[in-house]
């Protein structure tokens, strides 16, 4: 069900996504809540982070959403999926942070739950960091590094969550969720 | 430093730094949207590293995020026009640059970093955006607490240092330099 793609990109591609991702130009949007809306307000140290939205409600909400793109036509190479329809396409970044264990256990969510299982989340890693994505399968926990370059991808009803980066600074993905063709 | 309009709560401070605090600077009504713009979630931020001395080596454990609304001579943000109220209330002959920050929490880390805005005497006023634990210390150690619709006003070019916050998600403020 939950399958690591390892460095399935191109390097000038992974190259370029993390040279705009990490630029000091680049416009994050704050969110008090990695998994609640803006409501949350400033209280509390942790469970929040950065997003720009790329692509939702069927259309580009980014100028970015070009460079971005033929990252899913590699992944379709790469895994021999045809992709119908992207959902959404948001970056996150997720600051270093340390979090209660309750506030690990509200971060666990499901991306979309449409009753099928023809939508994927994919989790690319734009840069080096630390911070798992762990993803409770049926089949059990699984644990996915963020390594540059590499994505992990899983049915978009399945729990998961992220964990914020302990060691390094910051953690950017890209968080995608795709319609795939039923075959 | 002379302001436009009353101003209530304020206490003039002079030991060996000459600084202003202006509590509820602000009517509610223009405070209010310039709270809701920067801490919402349209609202976009960049990403800067904070470099810090440990020793004689540099460790850029730190990071926050600005917004920069105006750098002399050029308005960089449309959301300038929030800040009228604001910039209104200021006694102001030119501006030099008005941006936002947001120091993120840290888990209690806060780096020591005093520094001057720019090397000349001019005015500075930093307006709070949000309440928490985090403060601007002047050169004589003087801690200014973070408090909502709170304005400092003092002279940038002395030496001065802000700290990140430890109980709350992050620390708002605008720094607004001036003639």
């Amino acid at each position: 069900m939950t399958k690591v793609l390892s460095n399935f990109l191109p390097t000038e591609m992974a190259d370029e996504l993390e040279e705009v991702f990490s630029s000091h130009e680049f416009p994050w949007f704050w969110r008090p809540s990695t998994t609640h809306g803006v409501d949350e307000g400033s209280e509390g140290s942790g469970d929040y982070q950065f997003v720009h939205i790329v692509y939702y409600d069927n259309e580009p909400q980014s100028q970015l959403f070009e460079i971005v793109r033929p990252l899913l036509f590699e992944f379709e190479k790469a895994t021999s999926l045809a992709i119908k329809d992207i959902y959404k396409i948001k970056a996150n970044l997720l600051p270093k942070q340390l979090l209660e264990d309750a506030e690990v256990e509200e971060s666990i969510h499901i991306d979309i739950d449409k009753g099928d299982k023809k939508y994927i989340s994919i989790v690319y890693y734009v840069i080096d960091s630390d911070g798992d994505t762990v993803i409770y399968d049926d089949k059990g926990v699984v644990k996915a590094n963020p390594i540059k370059g590499d994505a992990v991808y899983f049915p978009s009803y399945i729990r998961h969550r992220a964990t914020p980066p302990v060691l390094n600074k910051r953690r950017i993905v890209l968080n995608i969720i795709v319609e795939l063709e039923v075959i | 430093m002379a302001m436009r309009g009353e101003m209530e709560n304020s206490q003039l401070h002079s030991s060996s730094v000459a600084y202003q605090v202006v509590d509820n600077f602000l009517p509610e009504e223009d405070f209010k949207p310039i709270q809701d713009l920067m801490m919402g979630d349209s609202f976009a931020w960049h990403y800067h590293k904070a470099v810090t001395y440990v020793d004689e080596g540099k460790e850029d454990k730190a990071f926050y995020f600005t917004h920069l609304f105006y750098s002399n001579p050029n308005i960089t943000s449309d959301h300038i026009k929030t800040l009228n109220p604001l910039l209104e209330k200021l006694d102001v002959k030119a501006f030099i640059r008005i941006k936002g920050n947001m120091y993120p929490n840290l888990n209690g880390y806060s780096p020591q970093e005093p520094h001057v805005d720019y090397p000349y005497p001019h005015k500075g006023a930093i307006f709070y955006i949000n309440t928490n634990d985090g403060y601007t210390i002047l050169e004589d150690g003087t801690k200014i607490a973070s408090v909502a619709n709170r304005v400092l006003l003092f002279d940038p070019s002395i030496a001065h240092d802000s700290t990140y916050p430890s109980c709350q998600k992050v620390r708002v403020n605008i720094n607004i330099n001036y003639f």
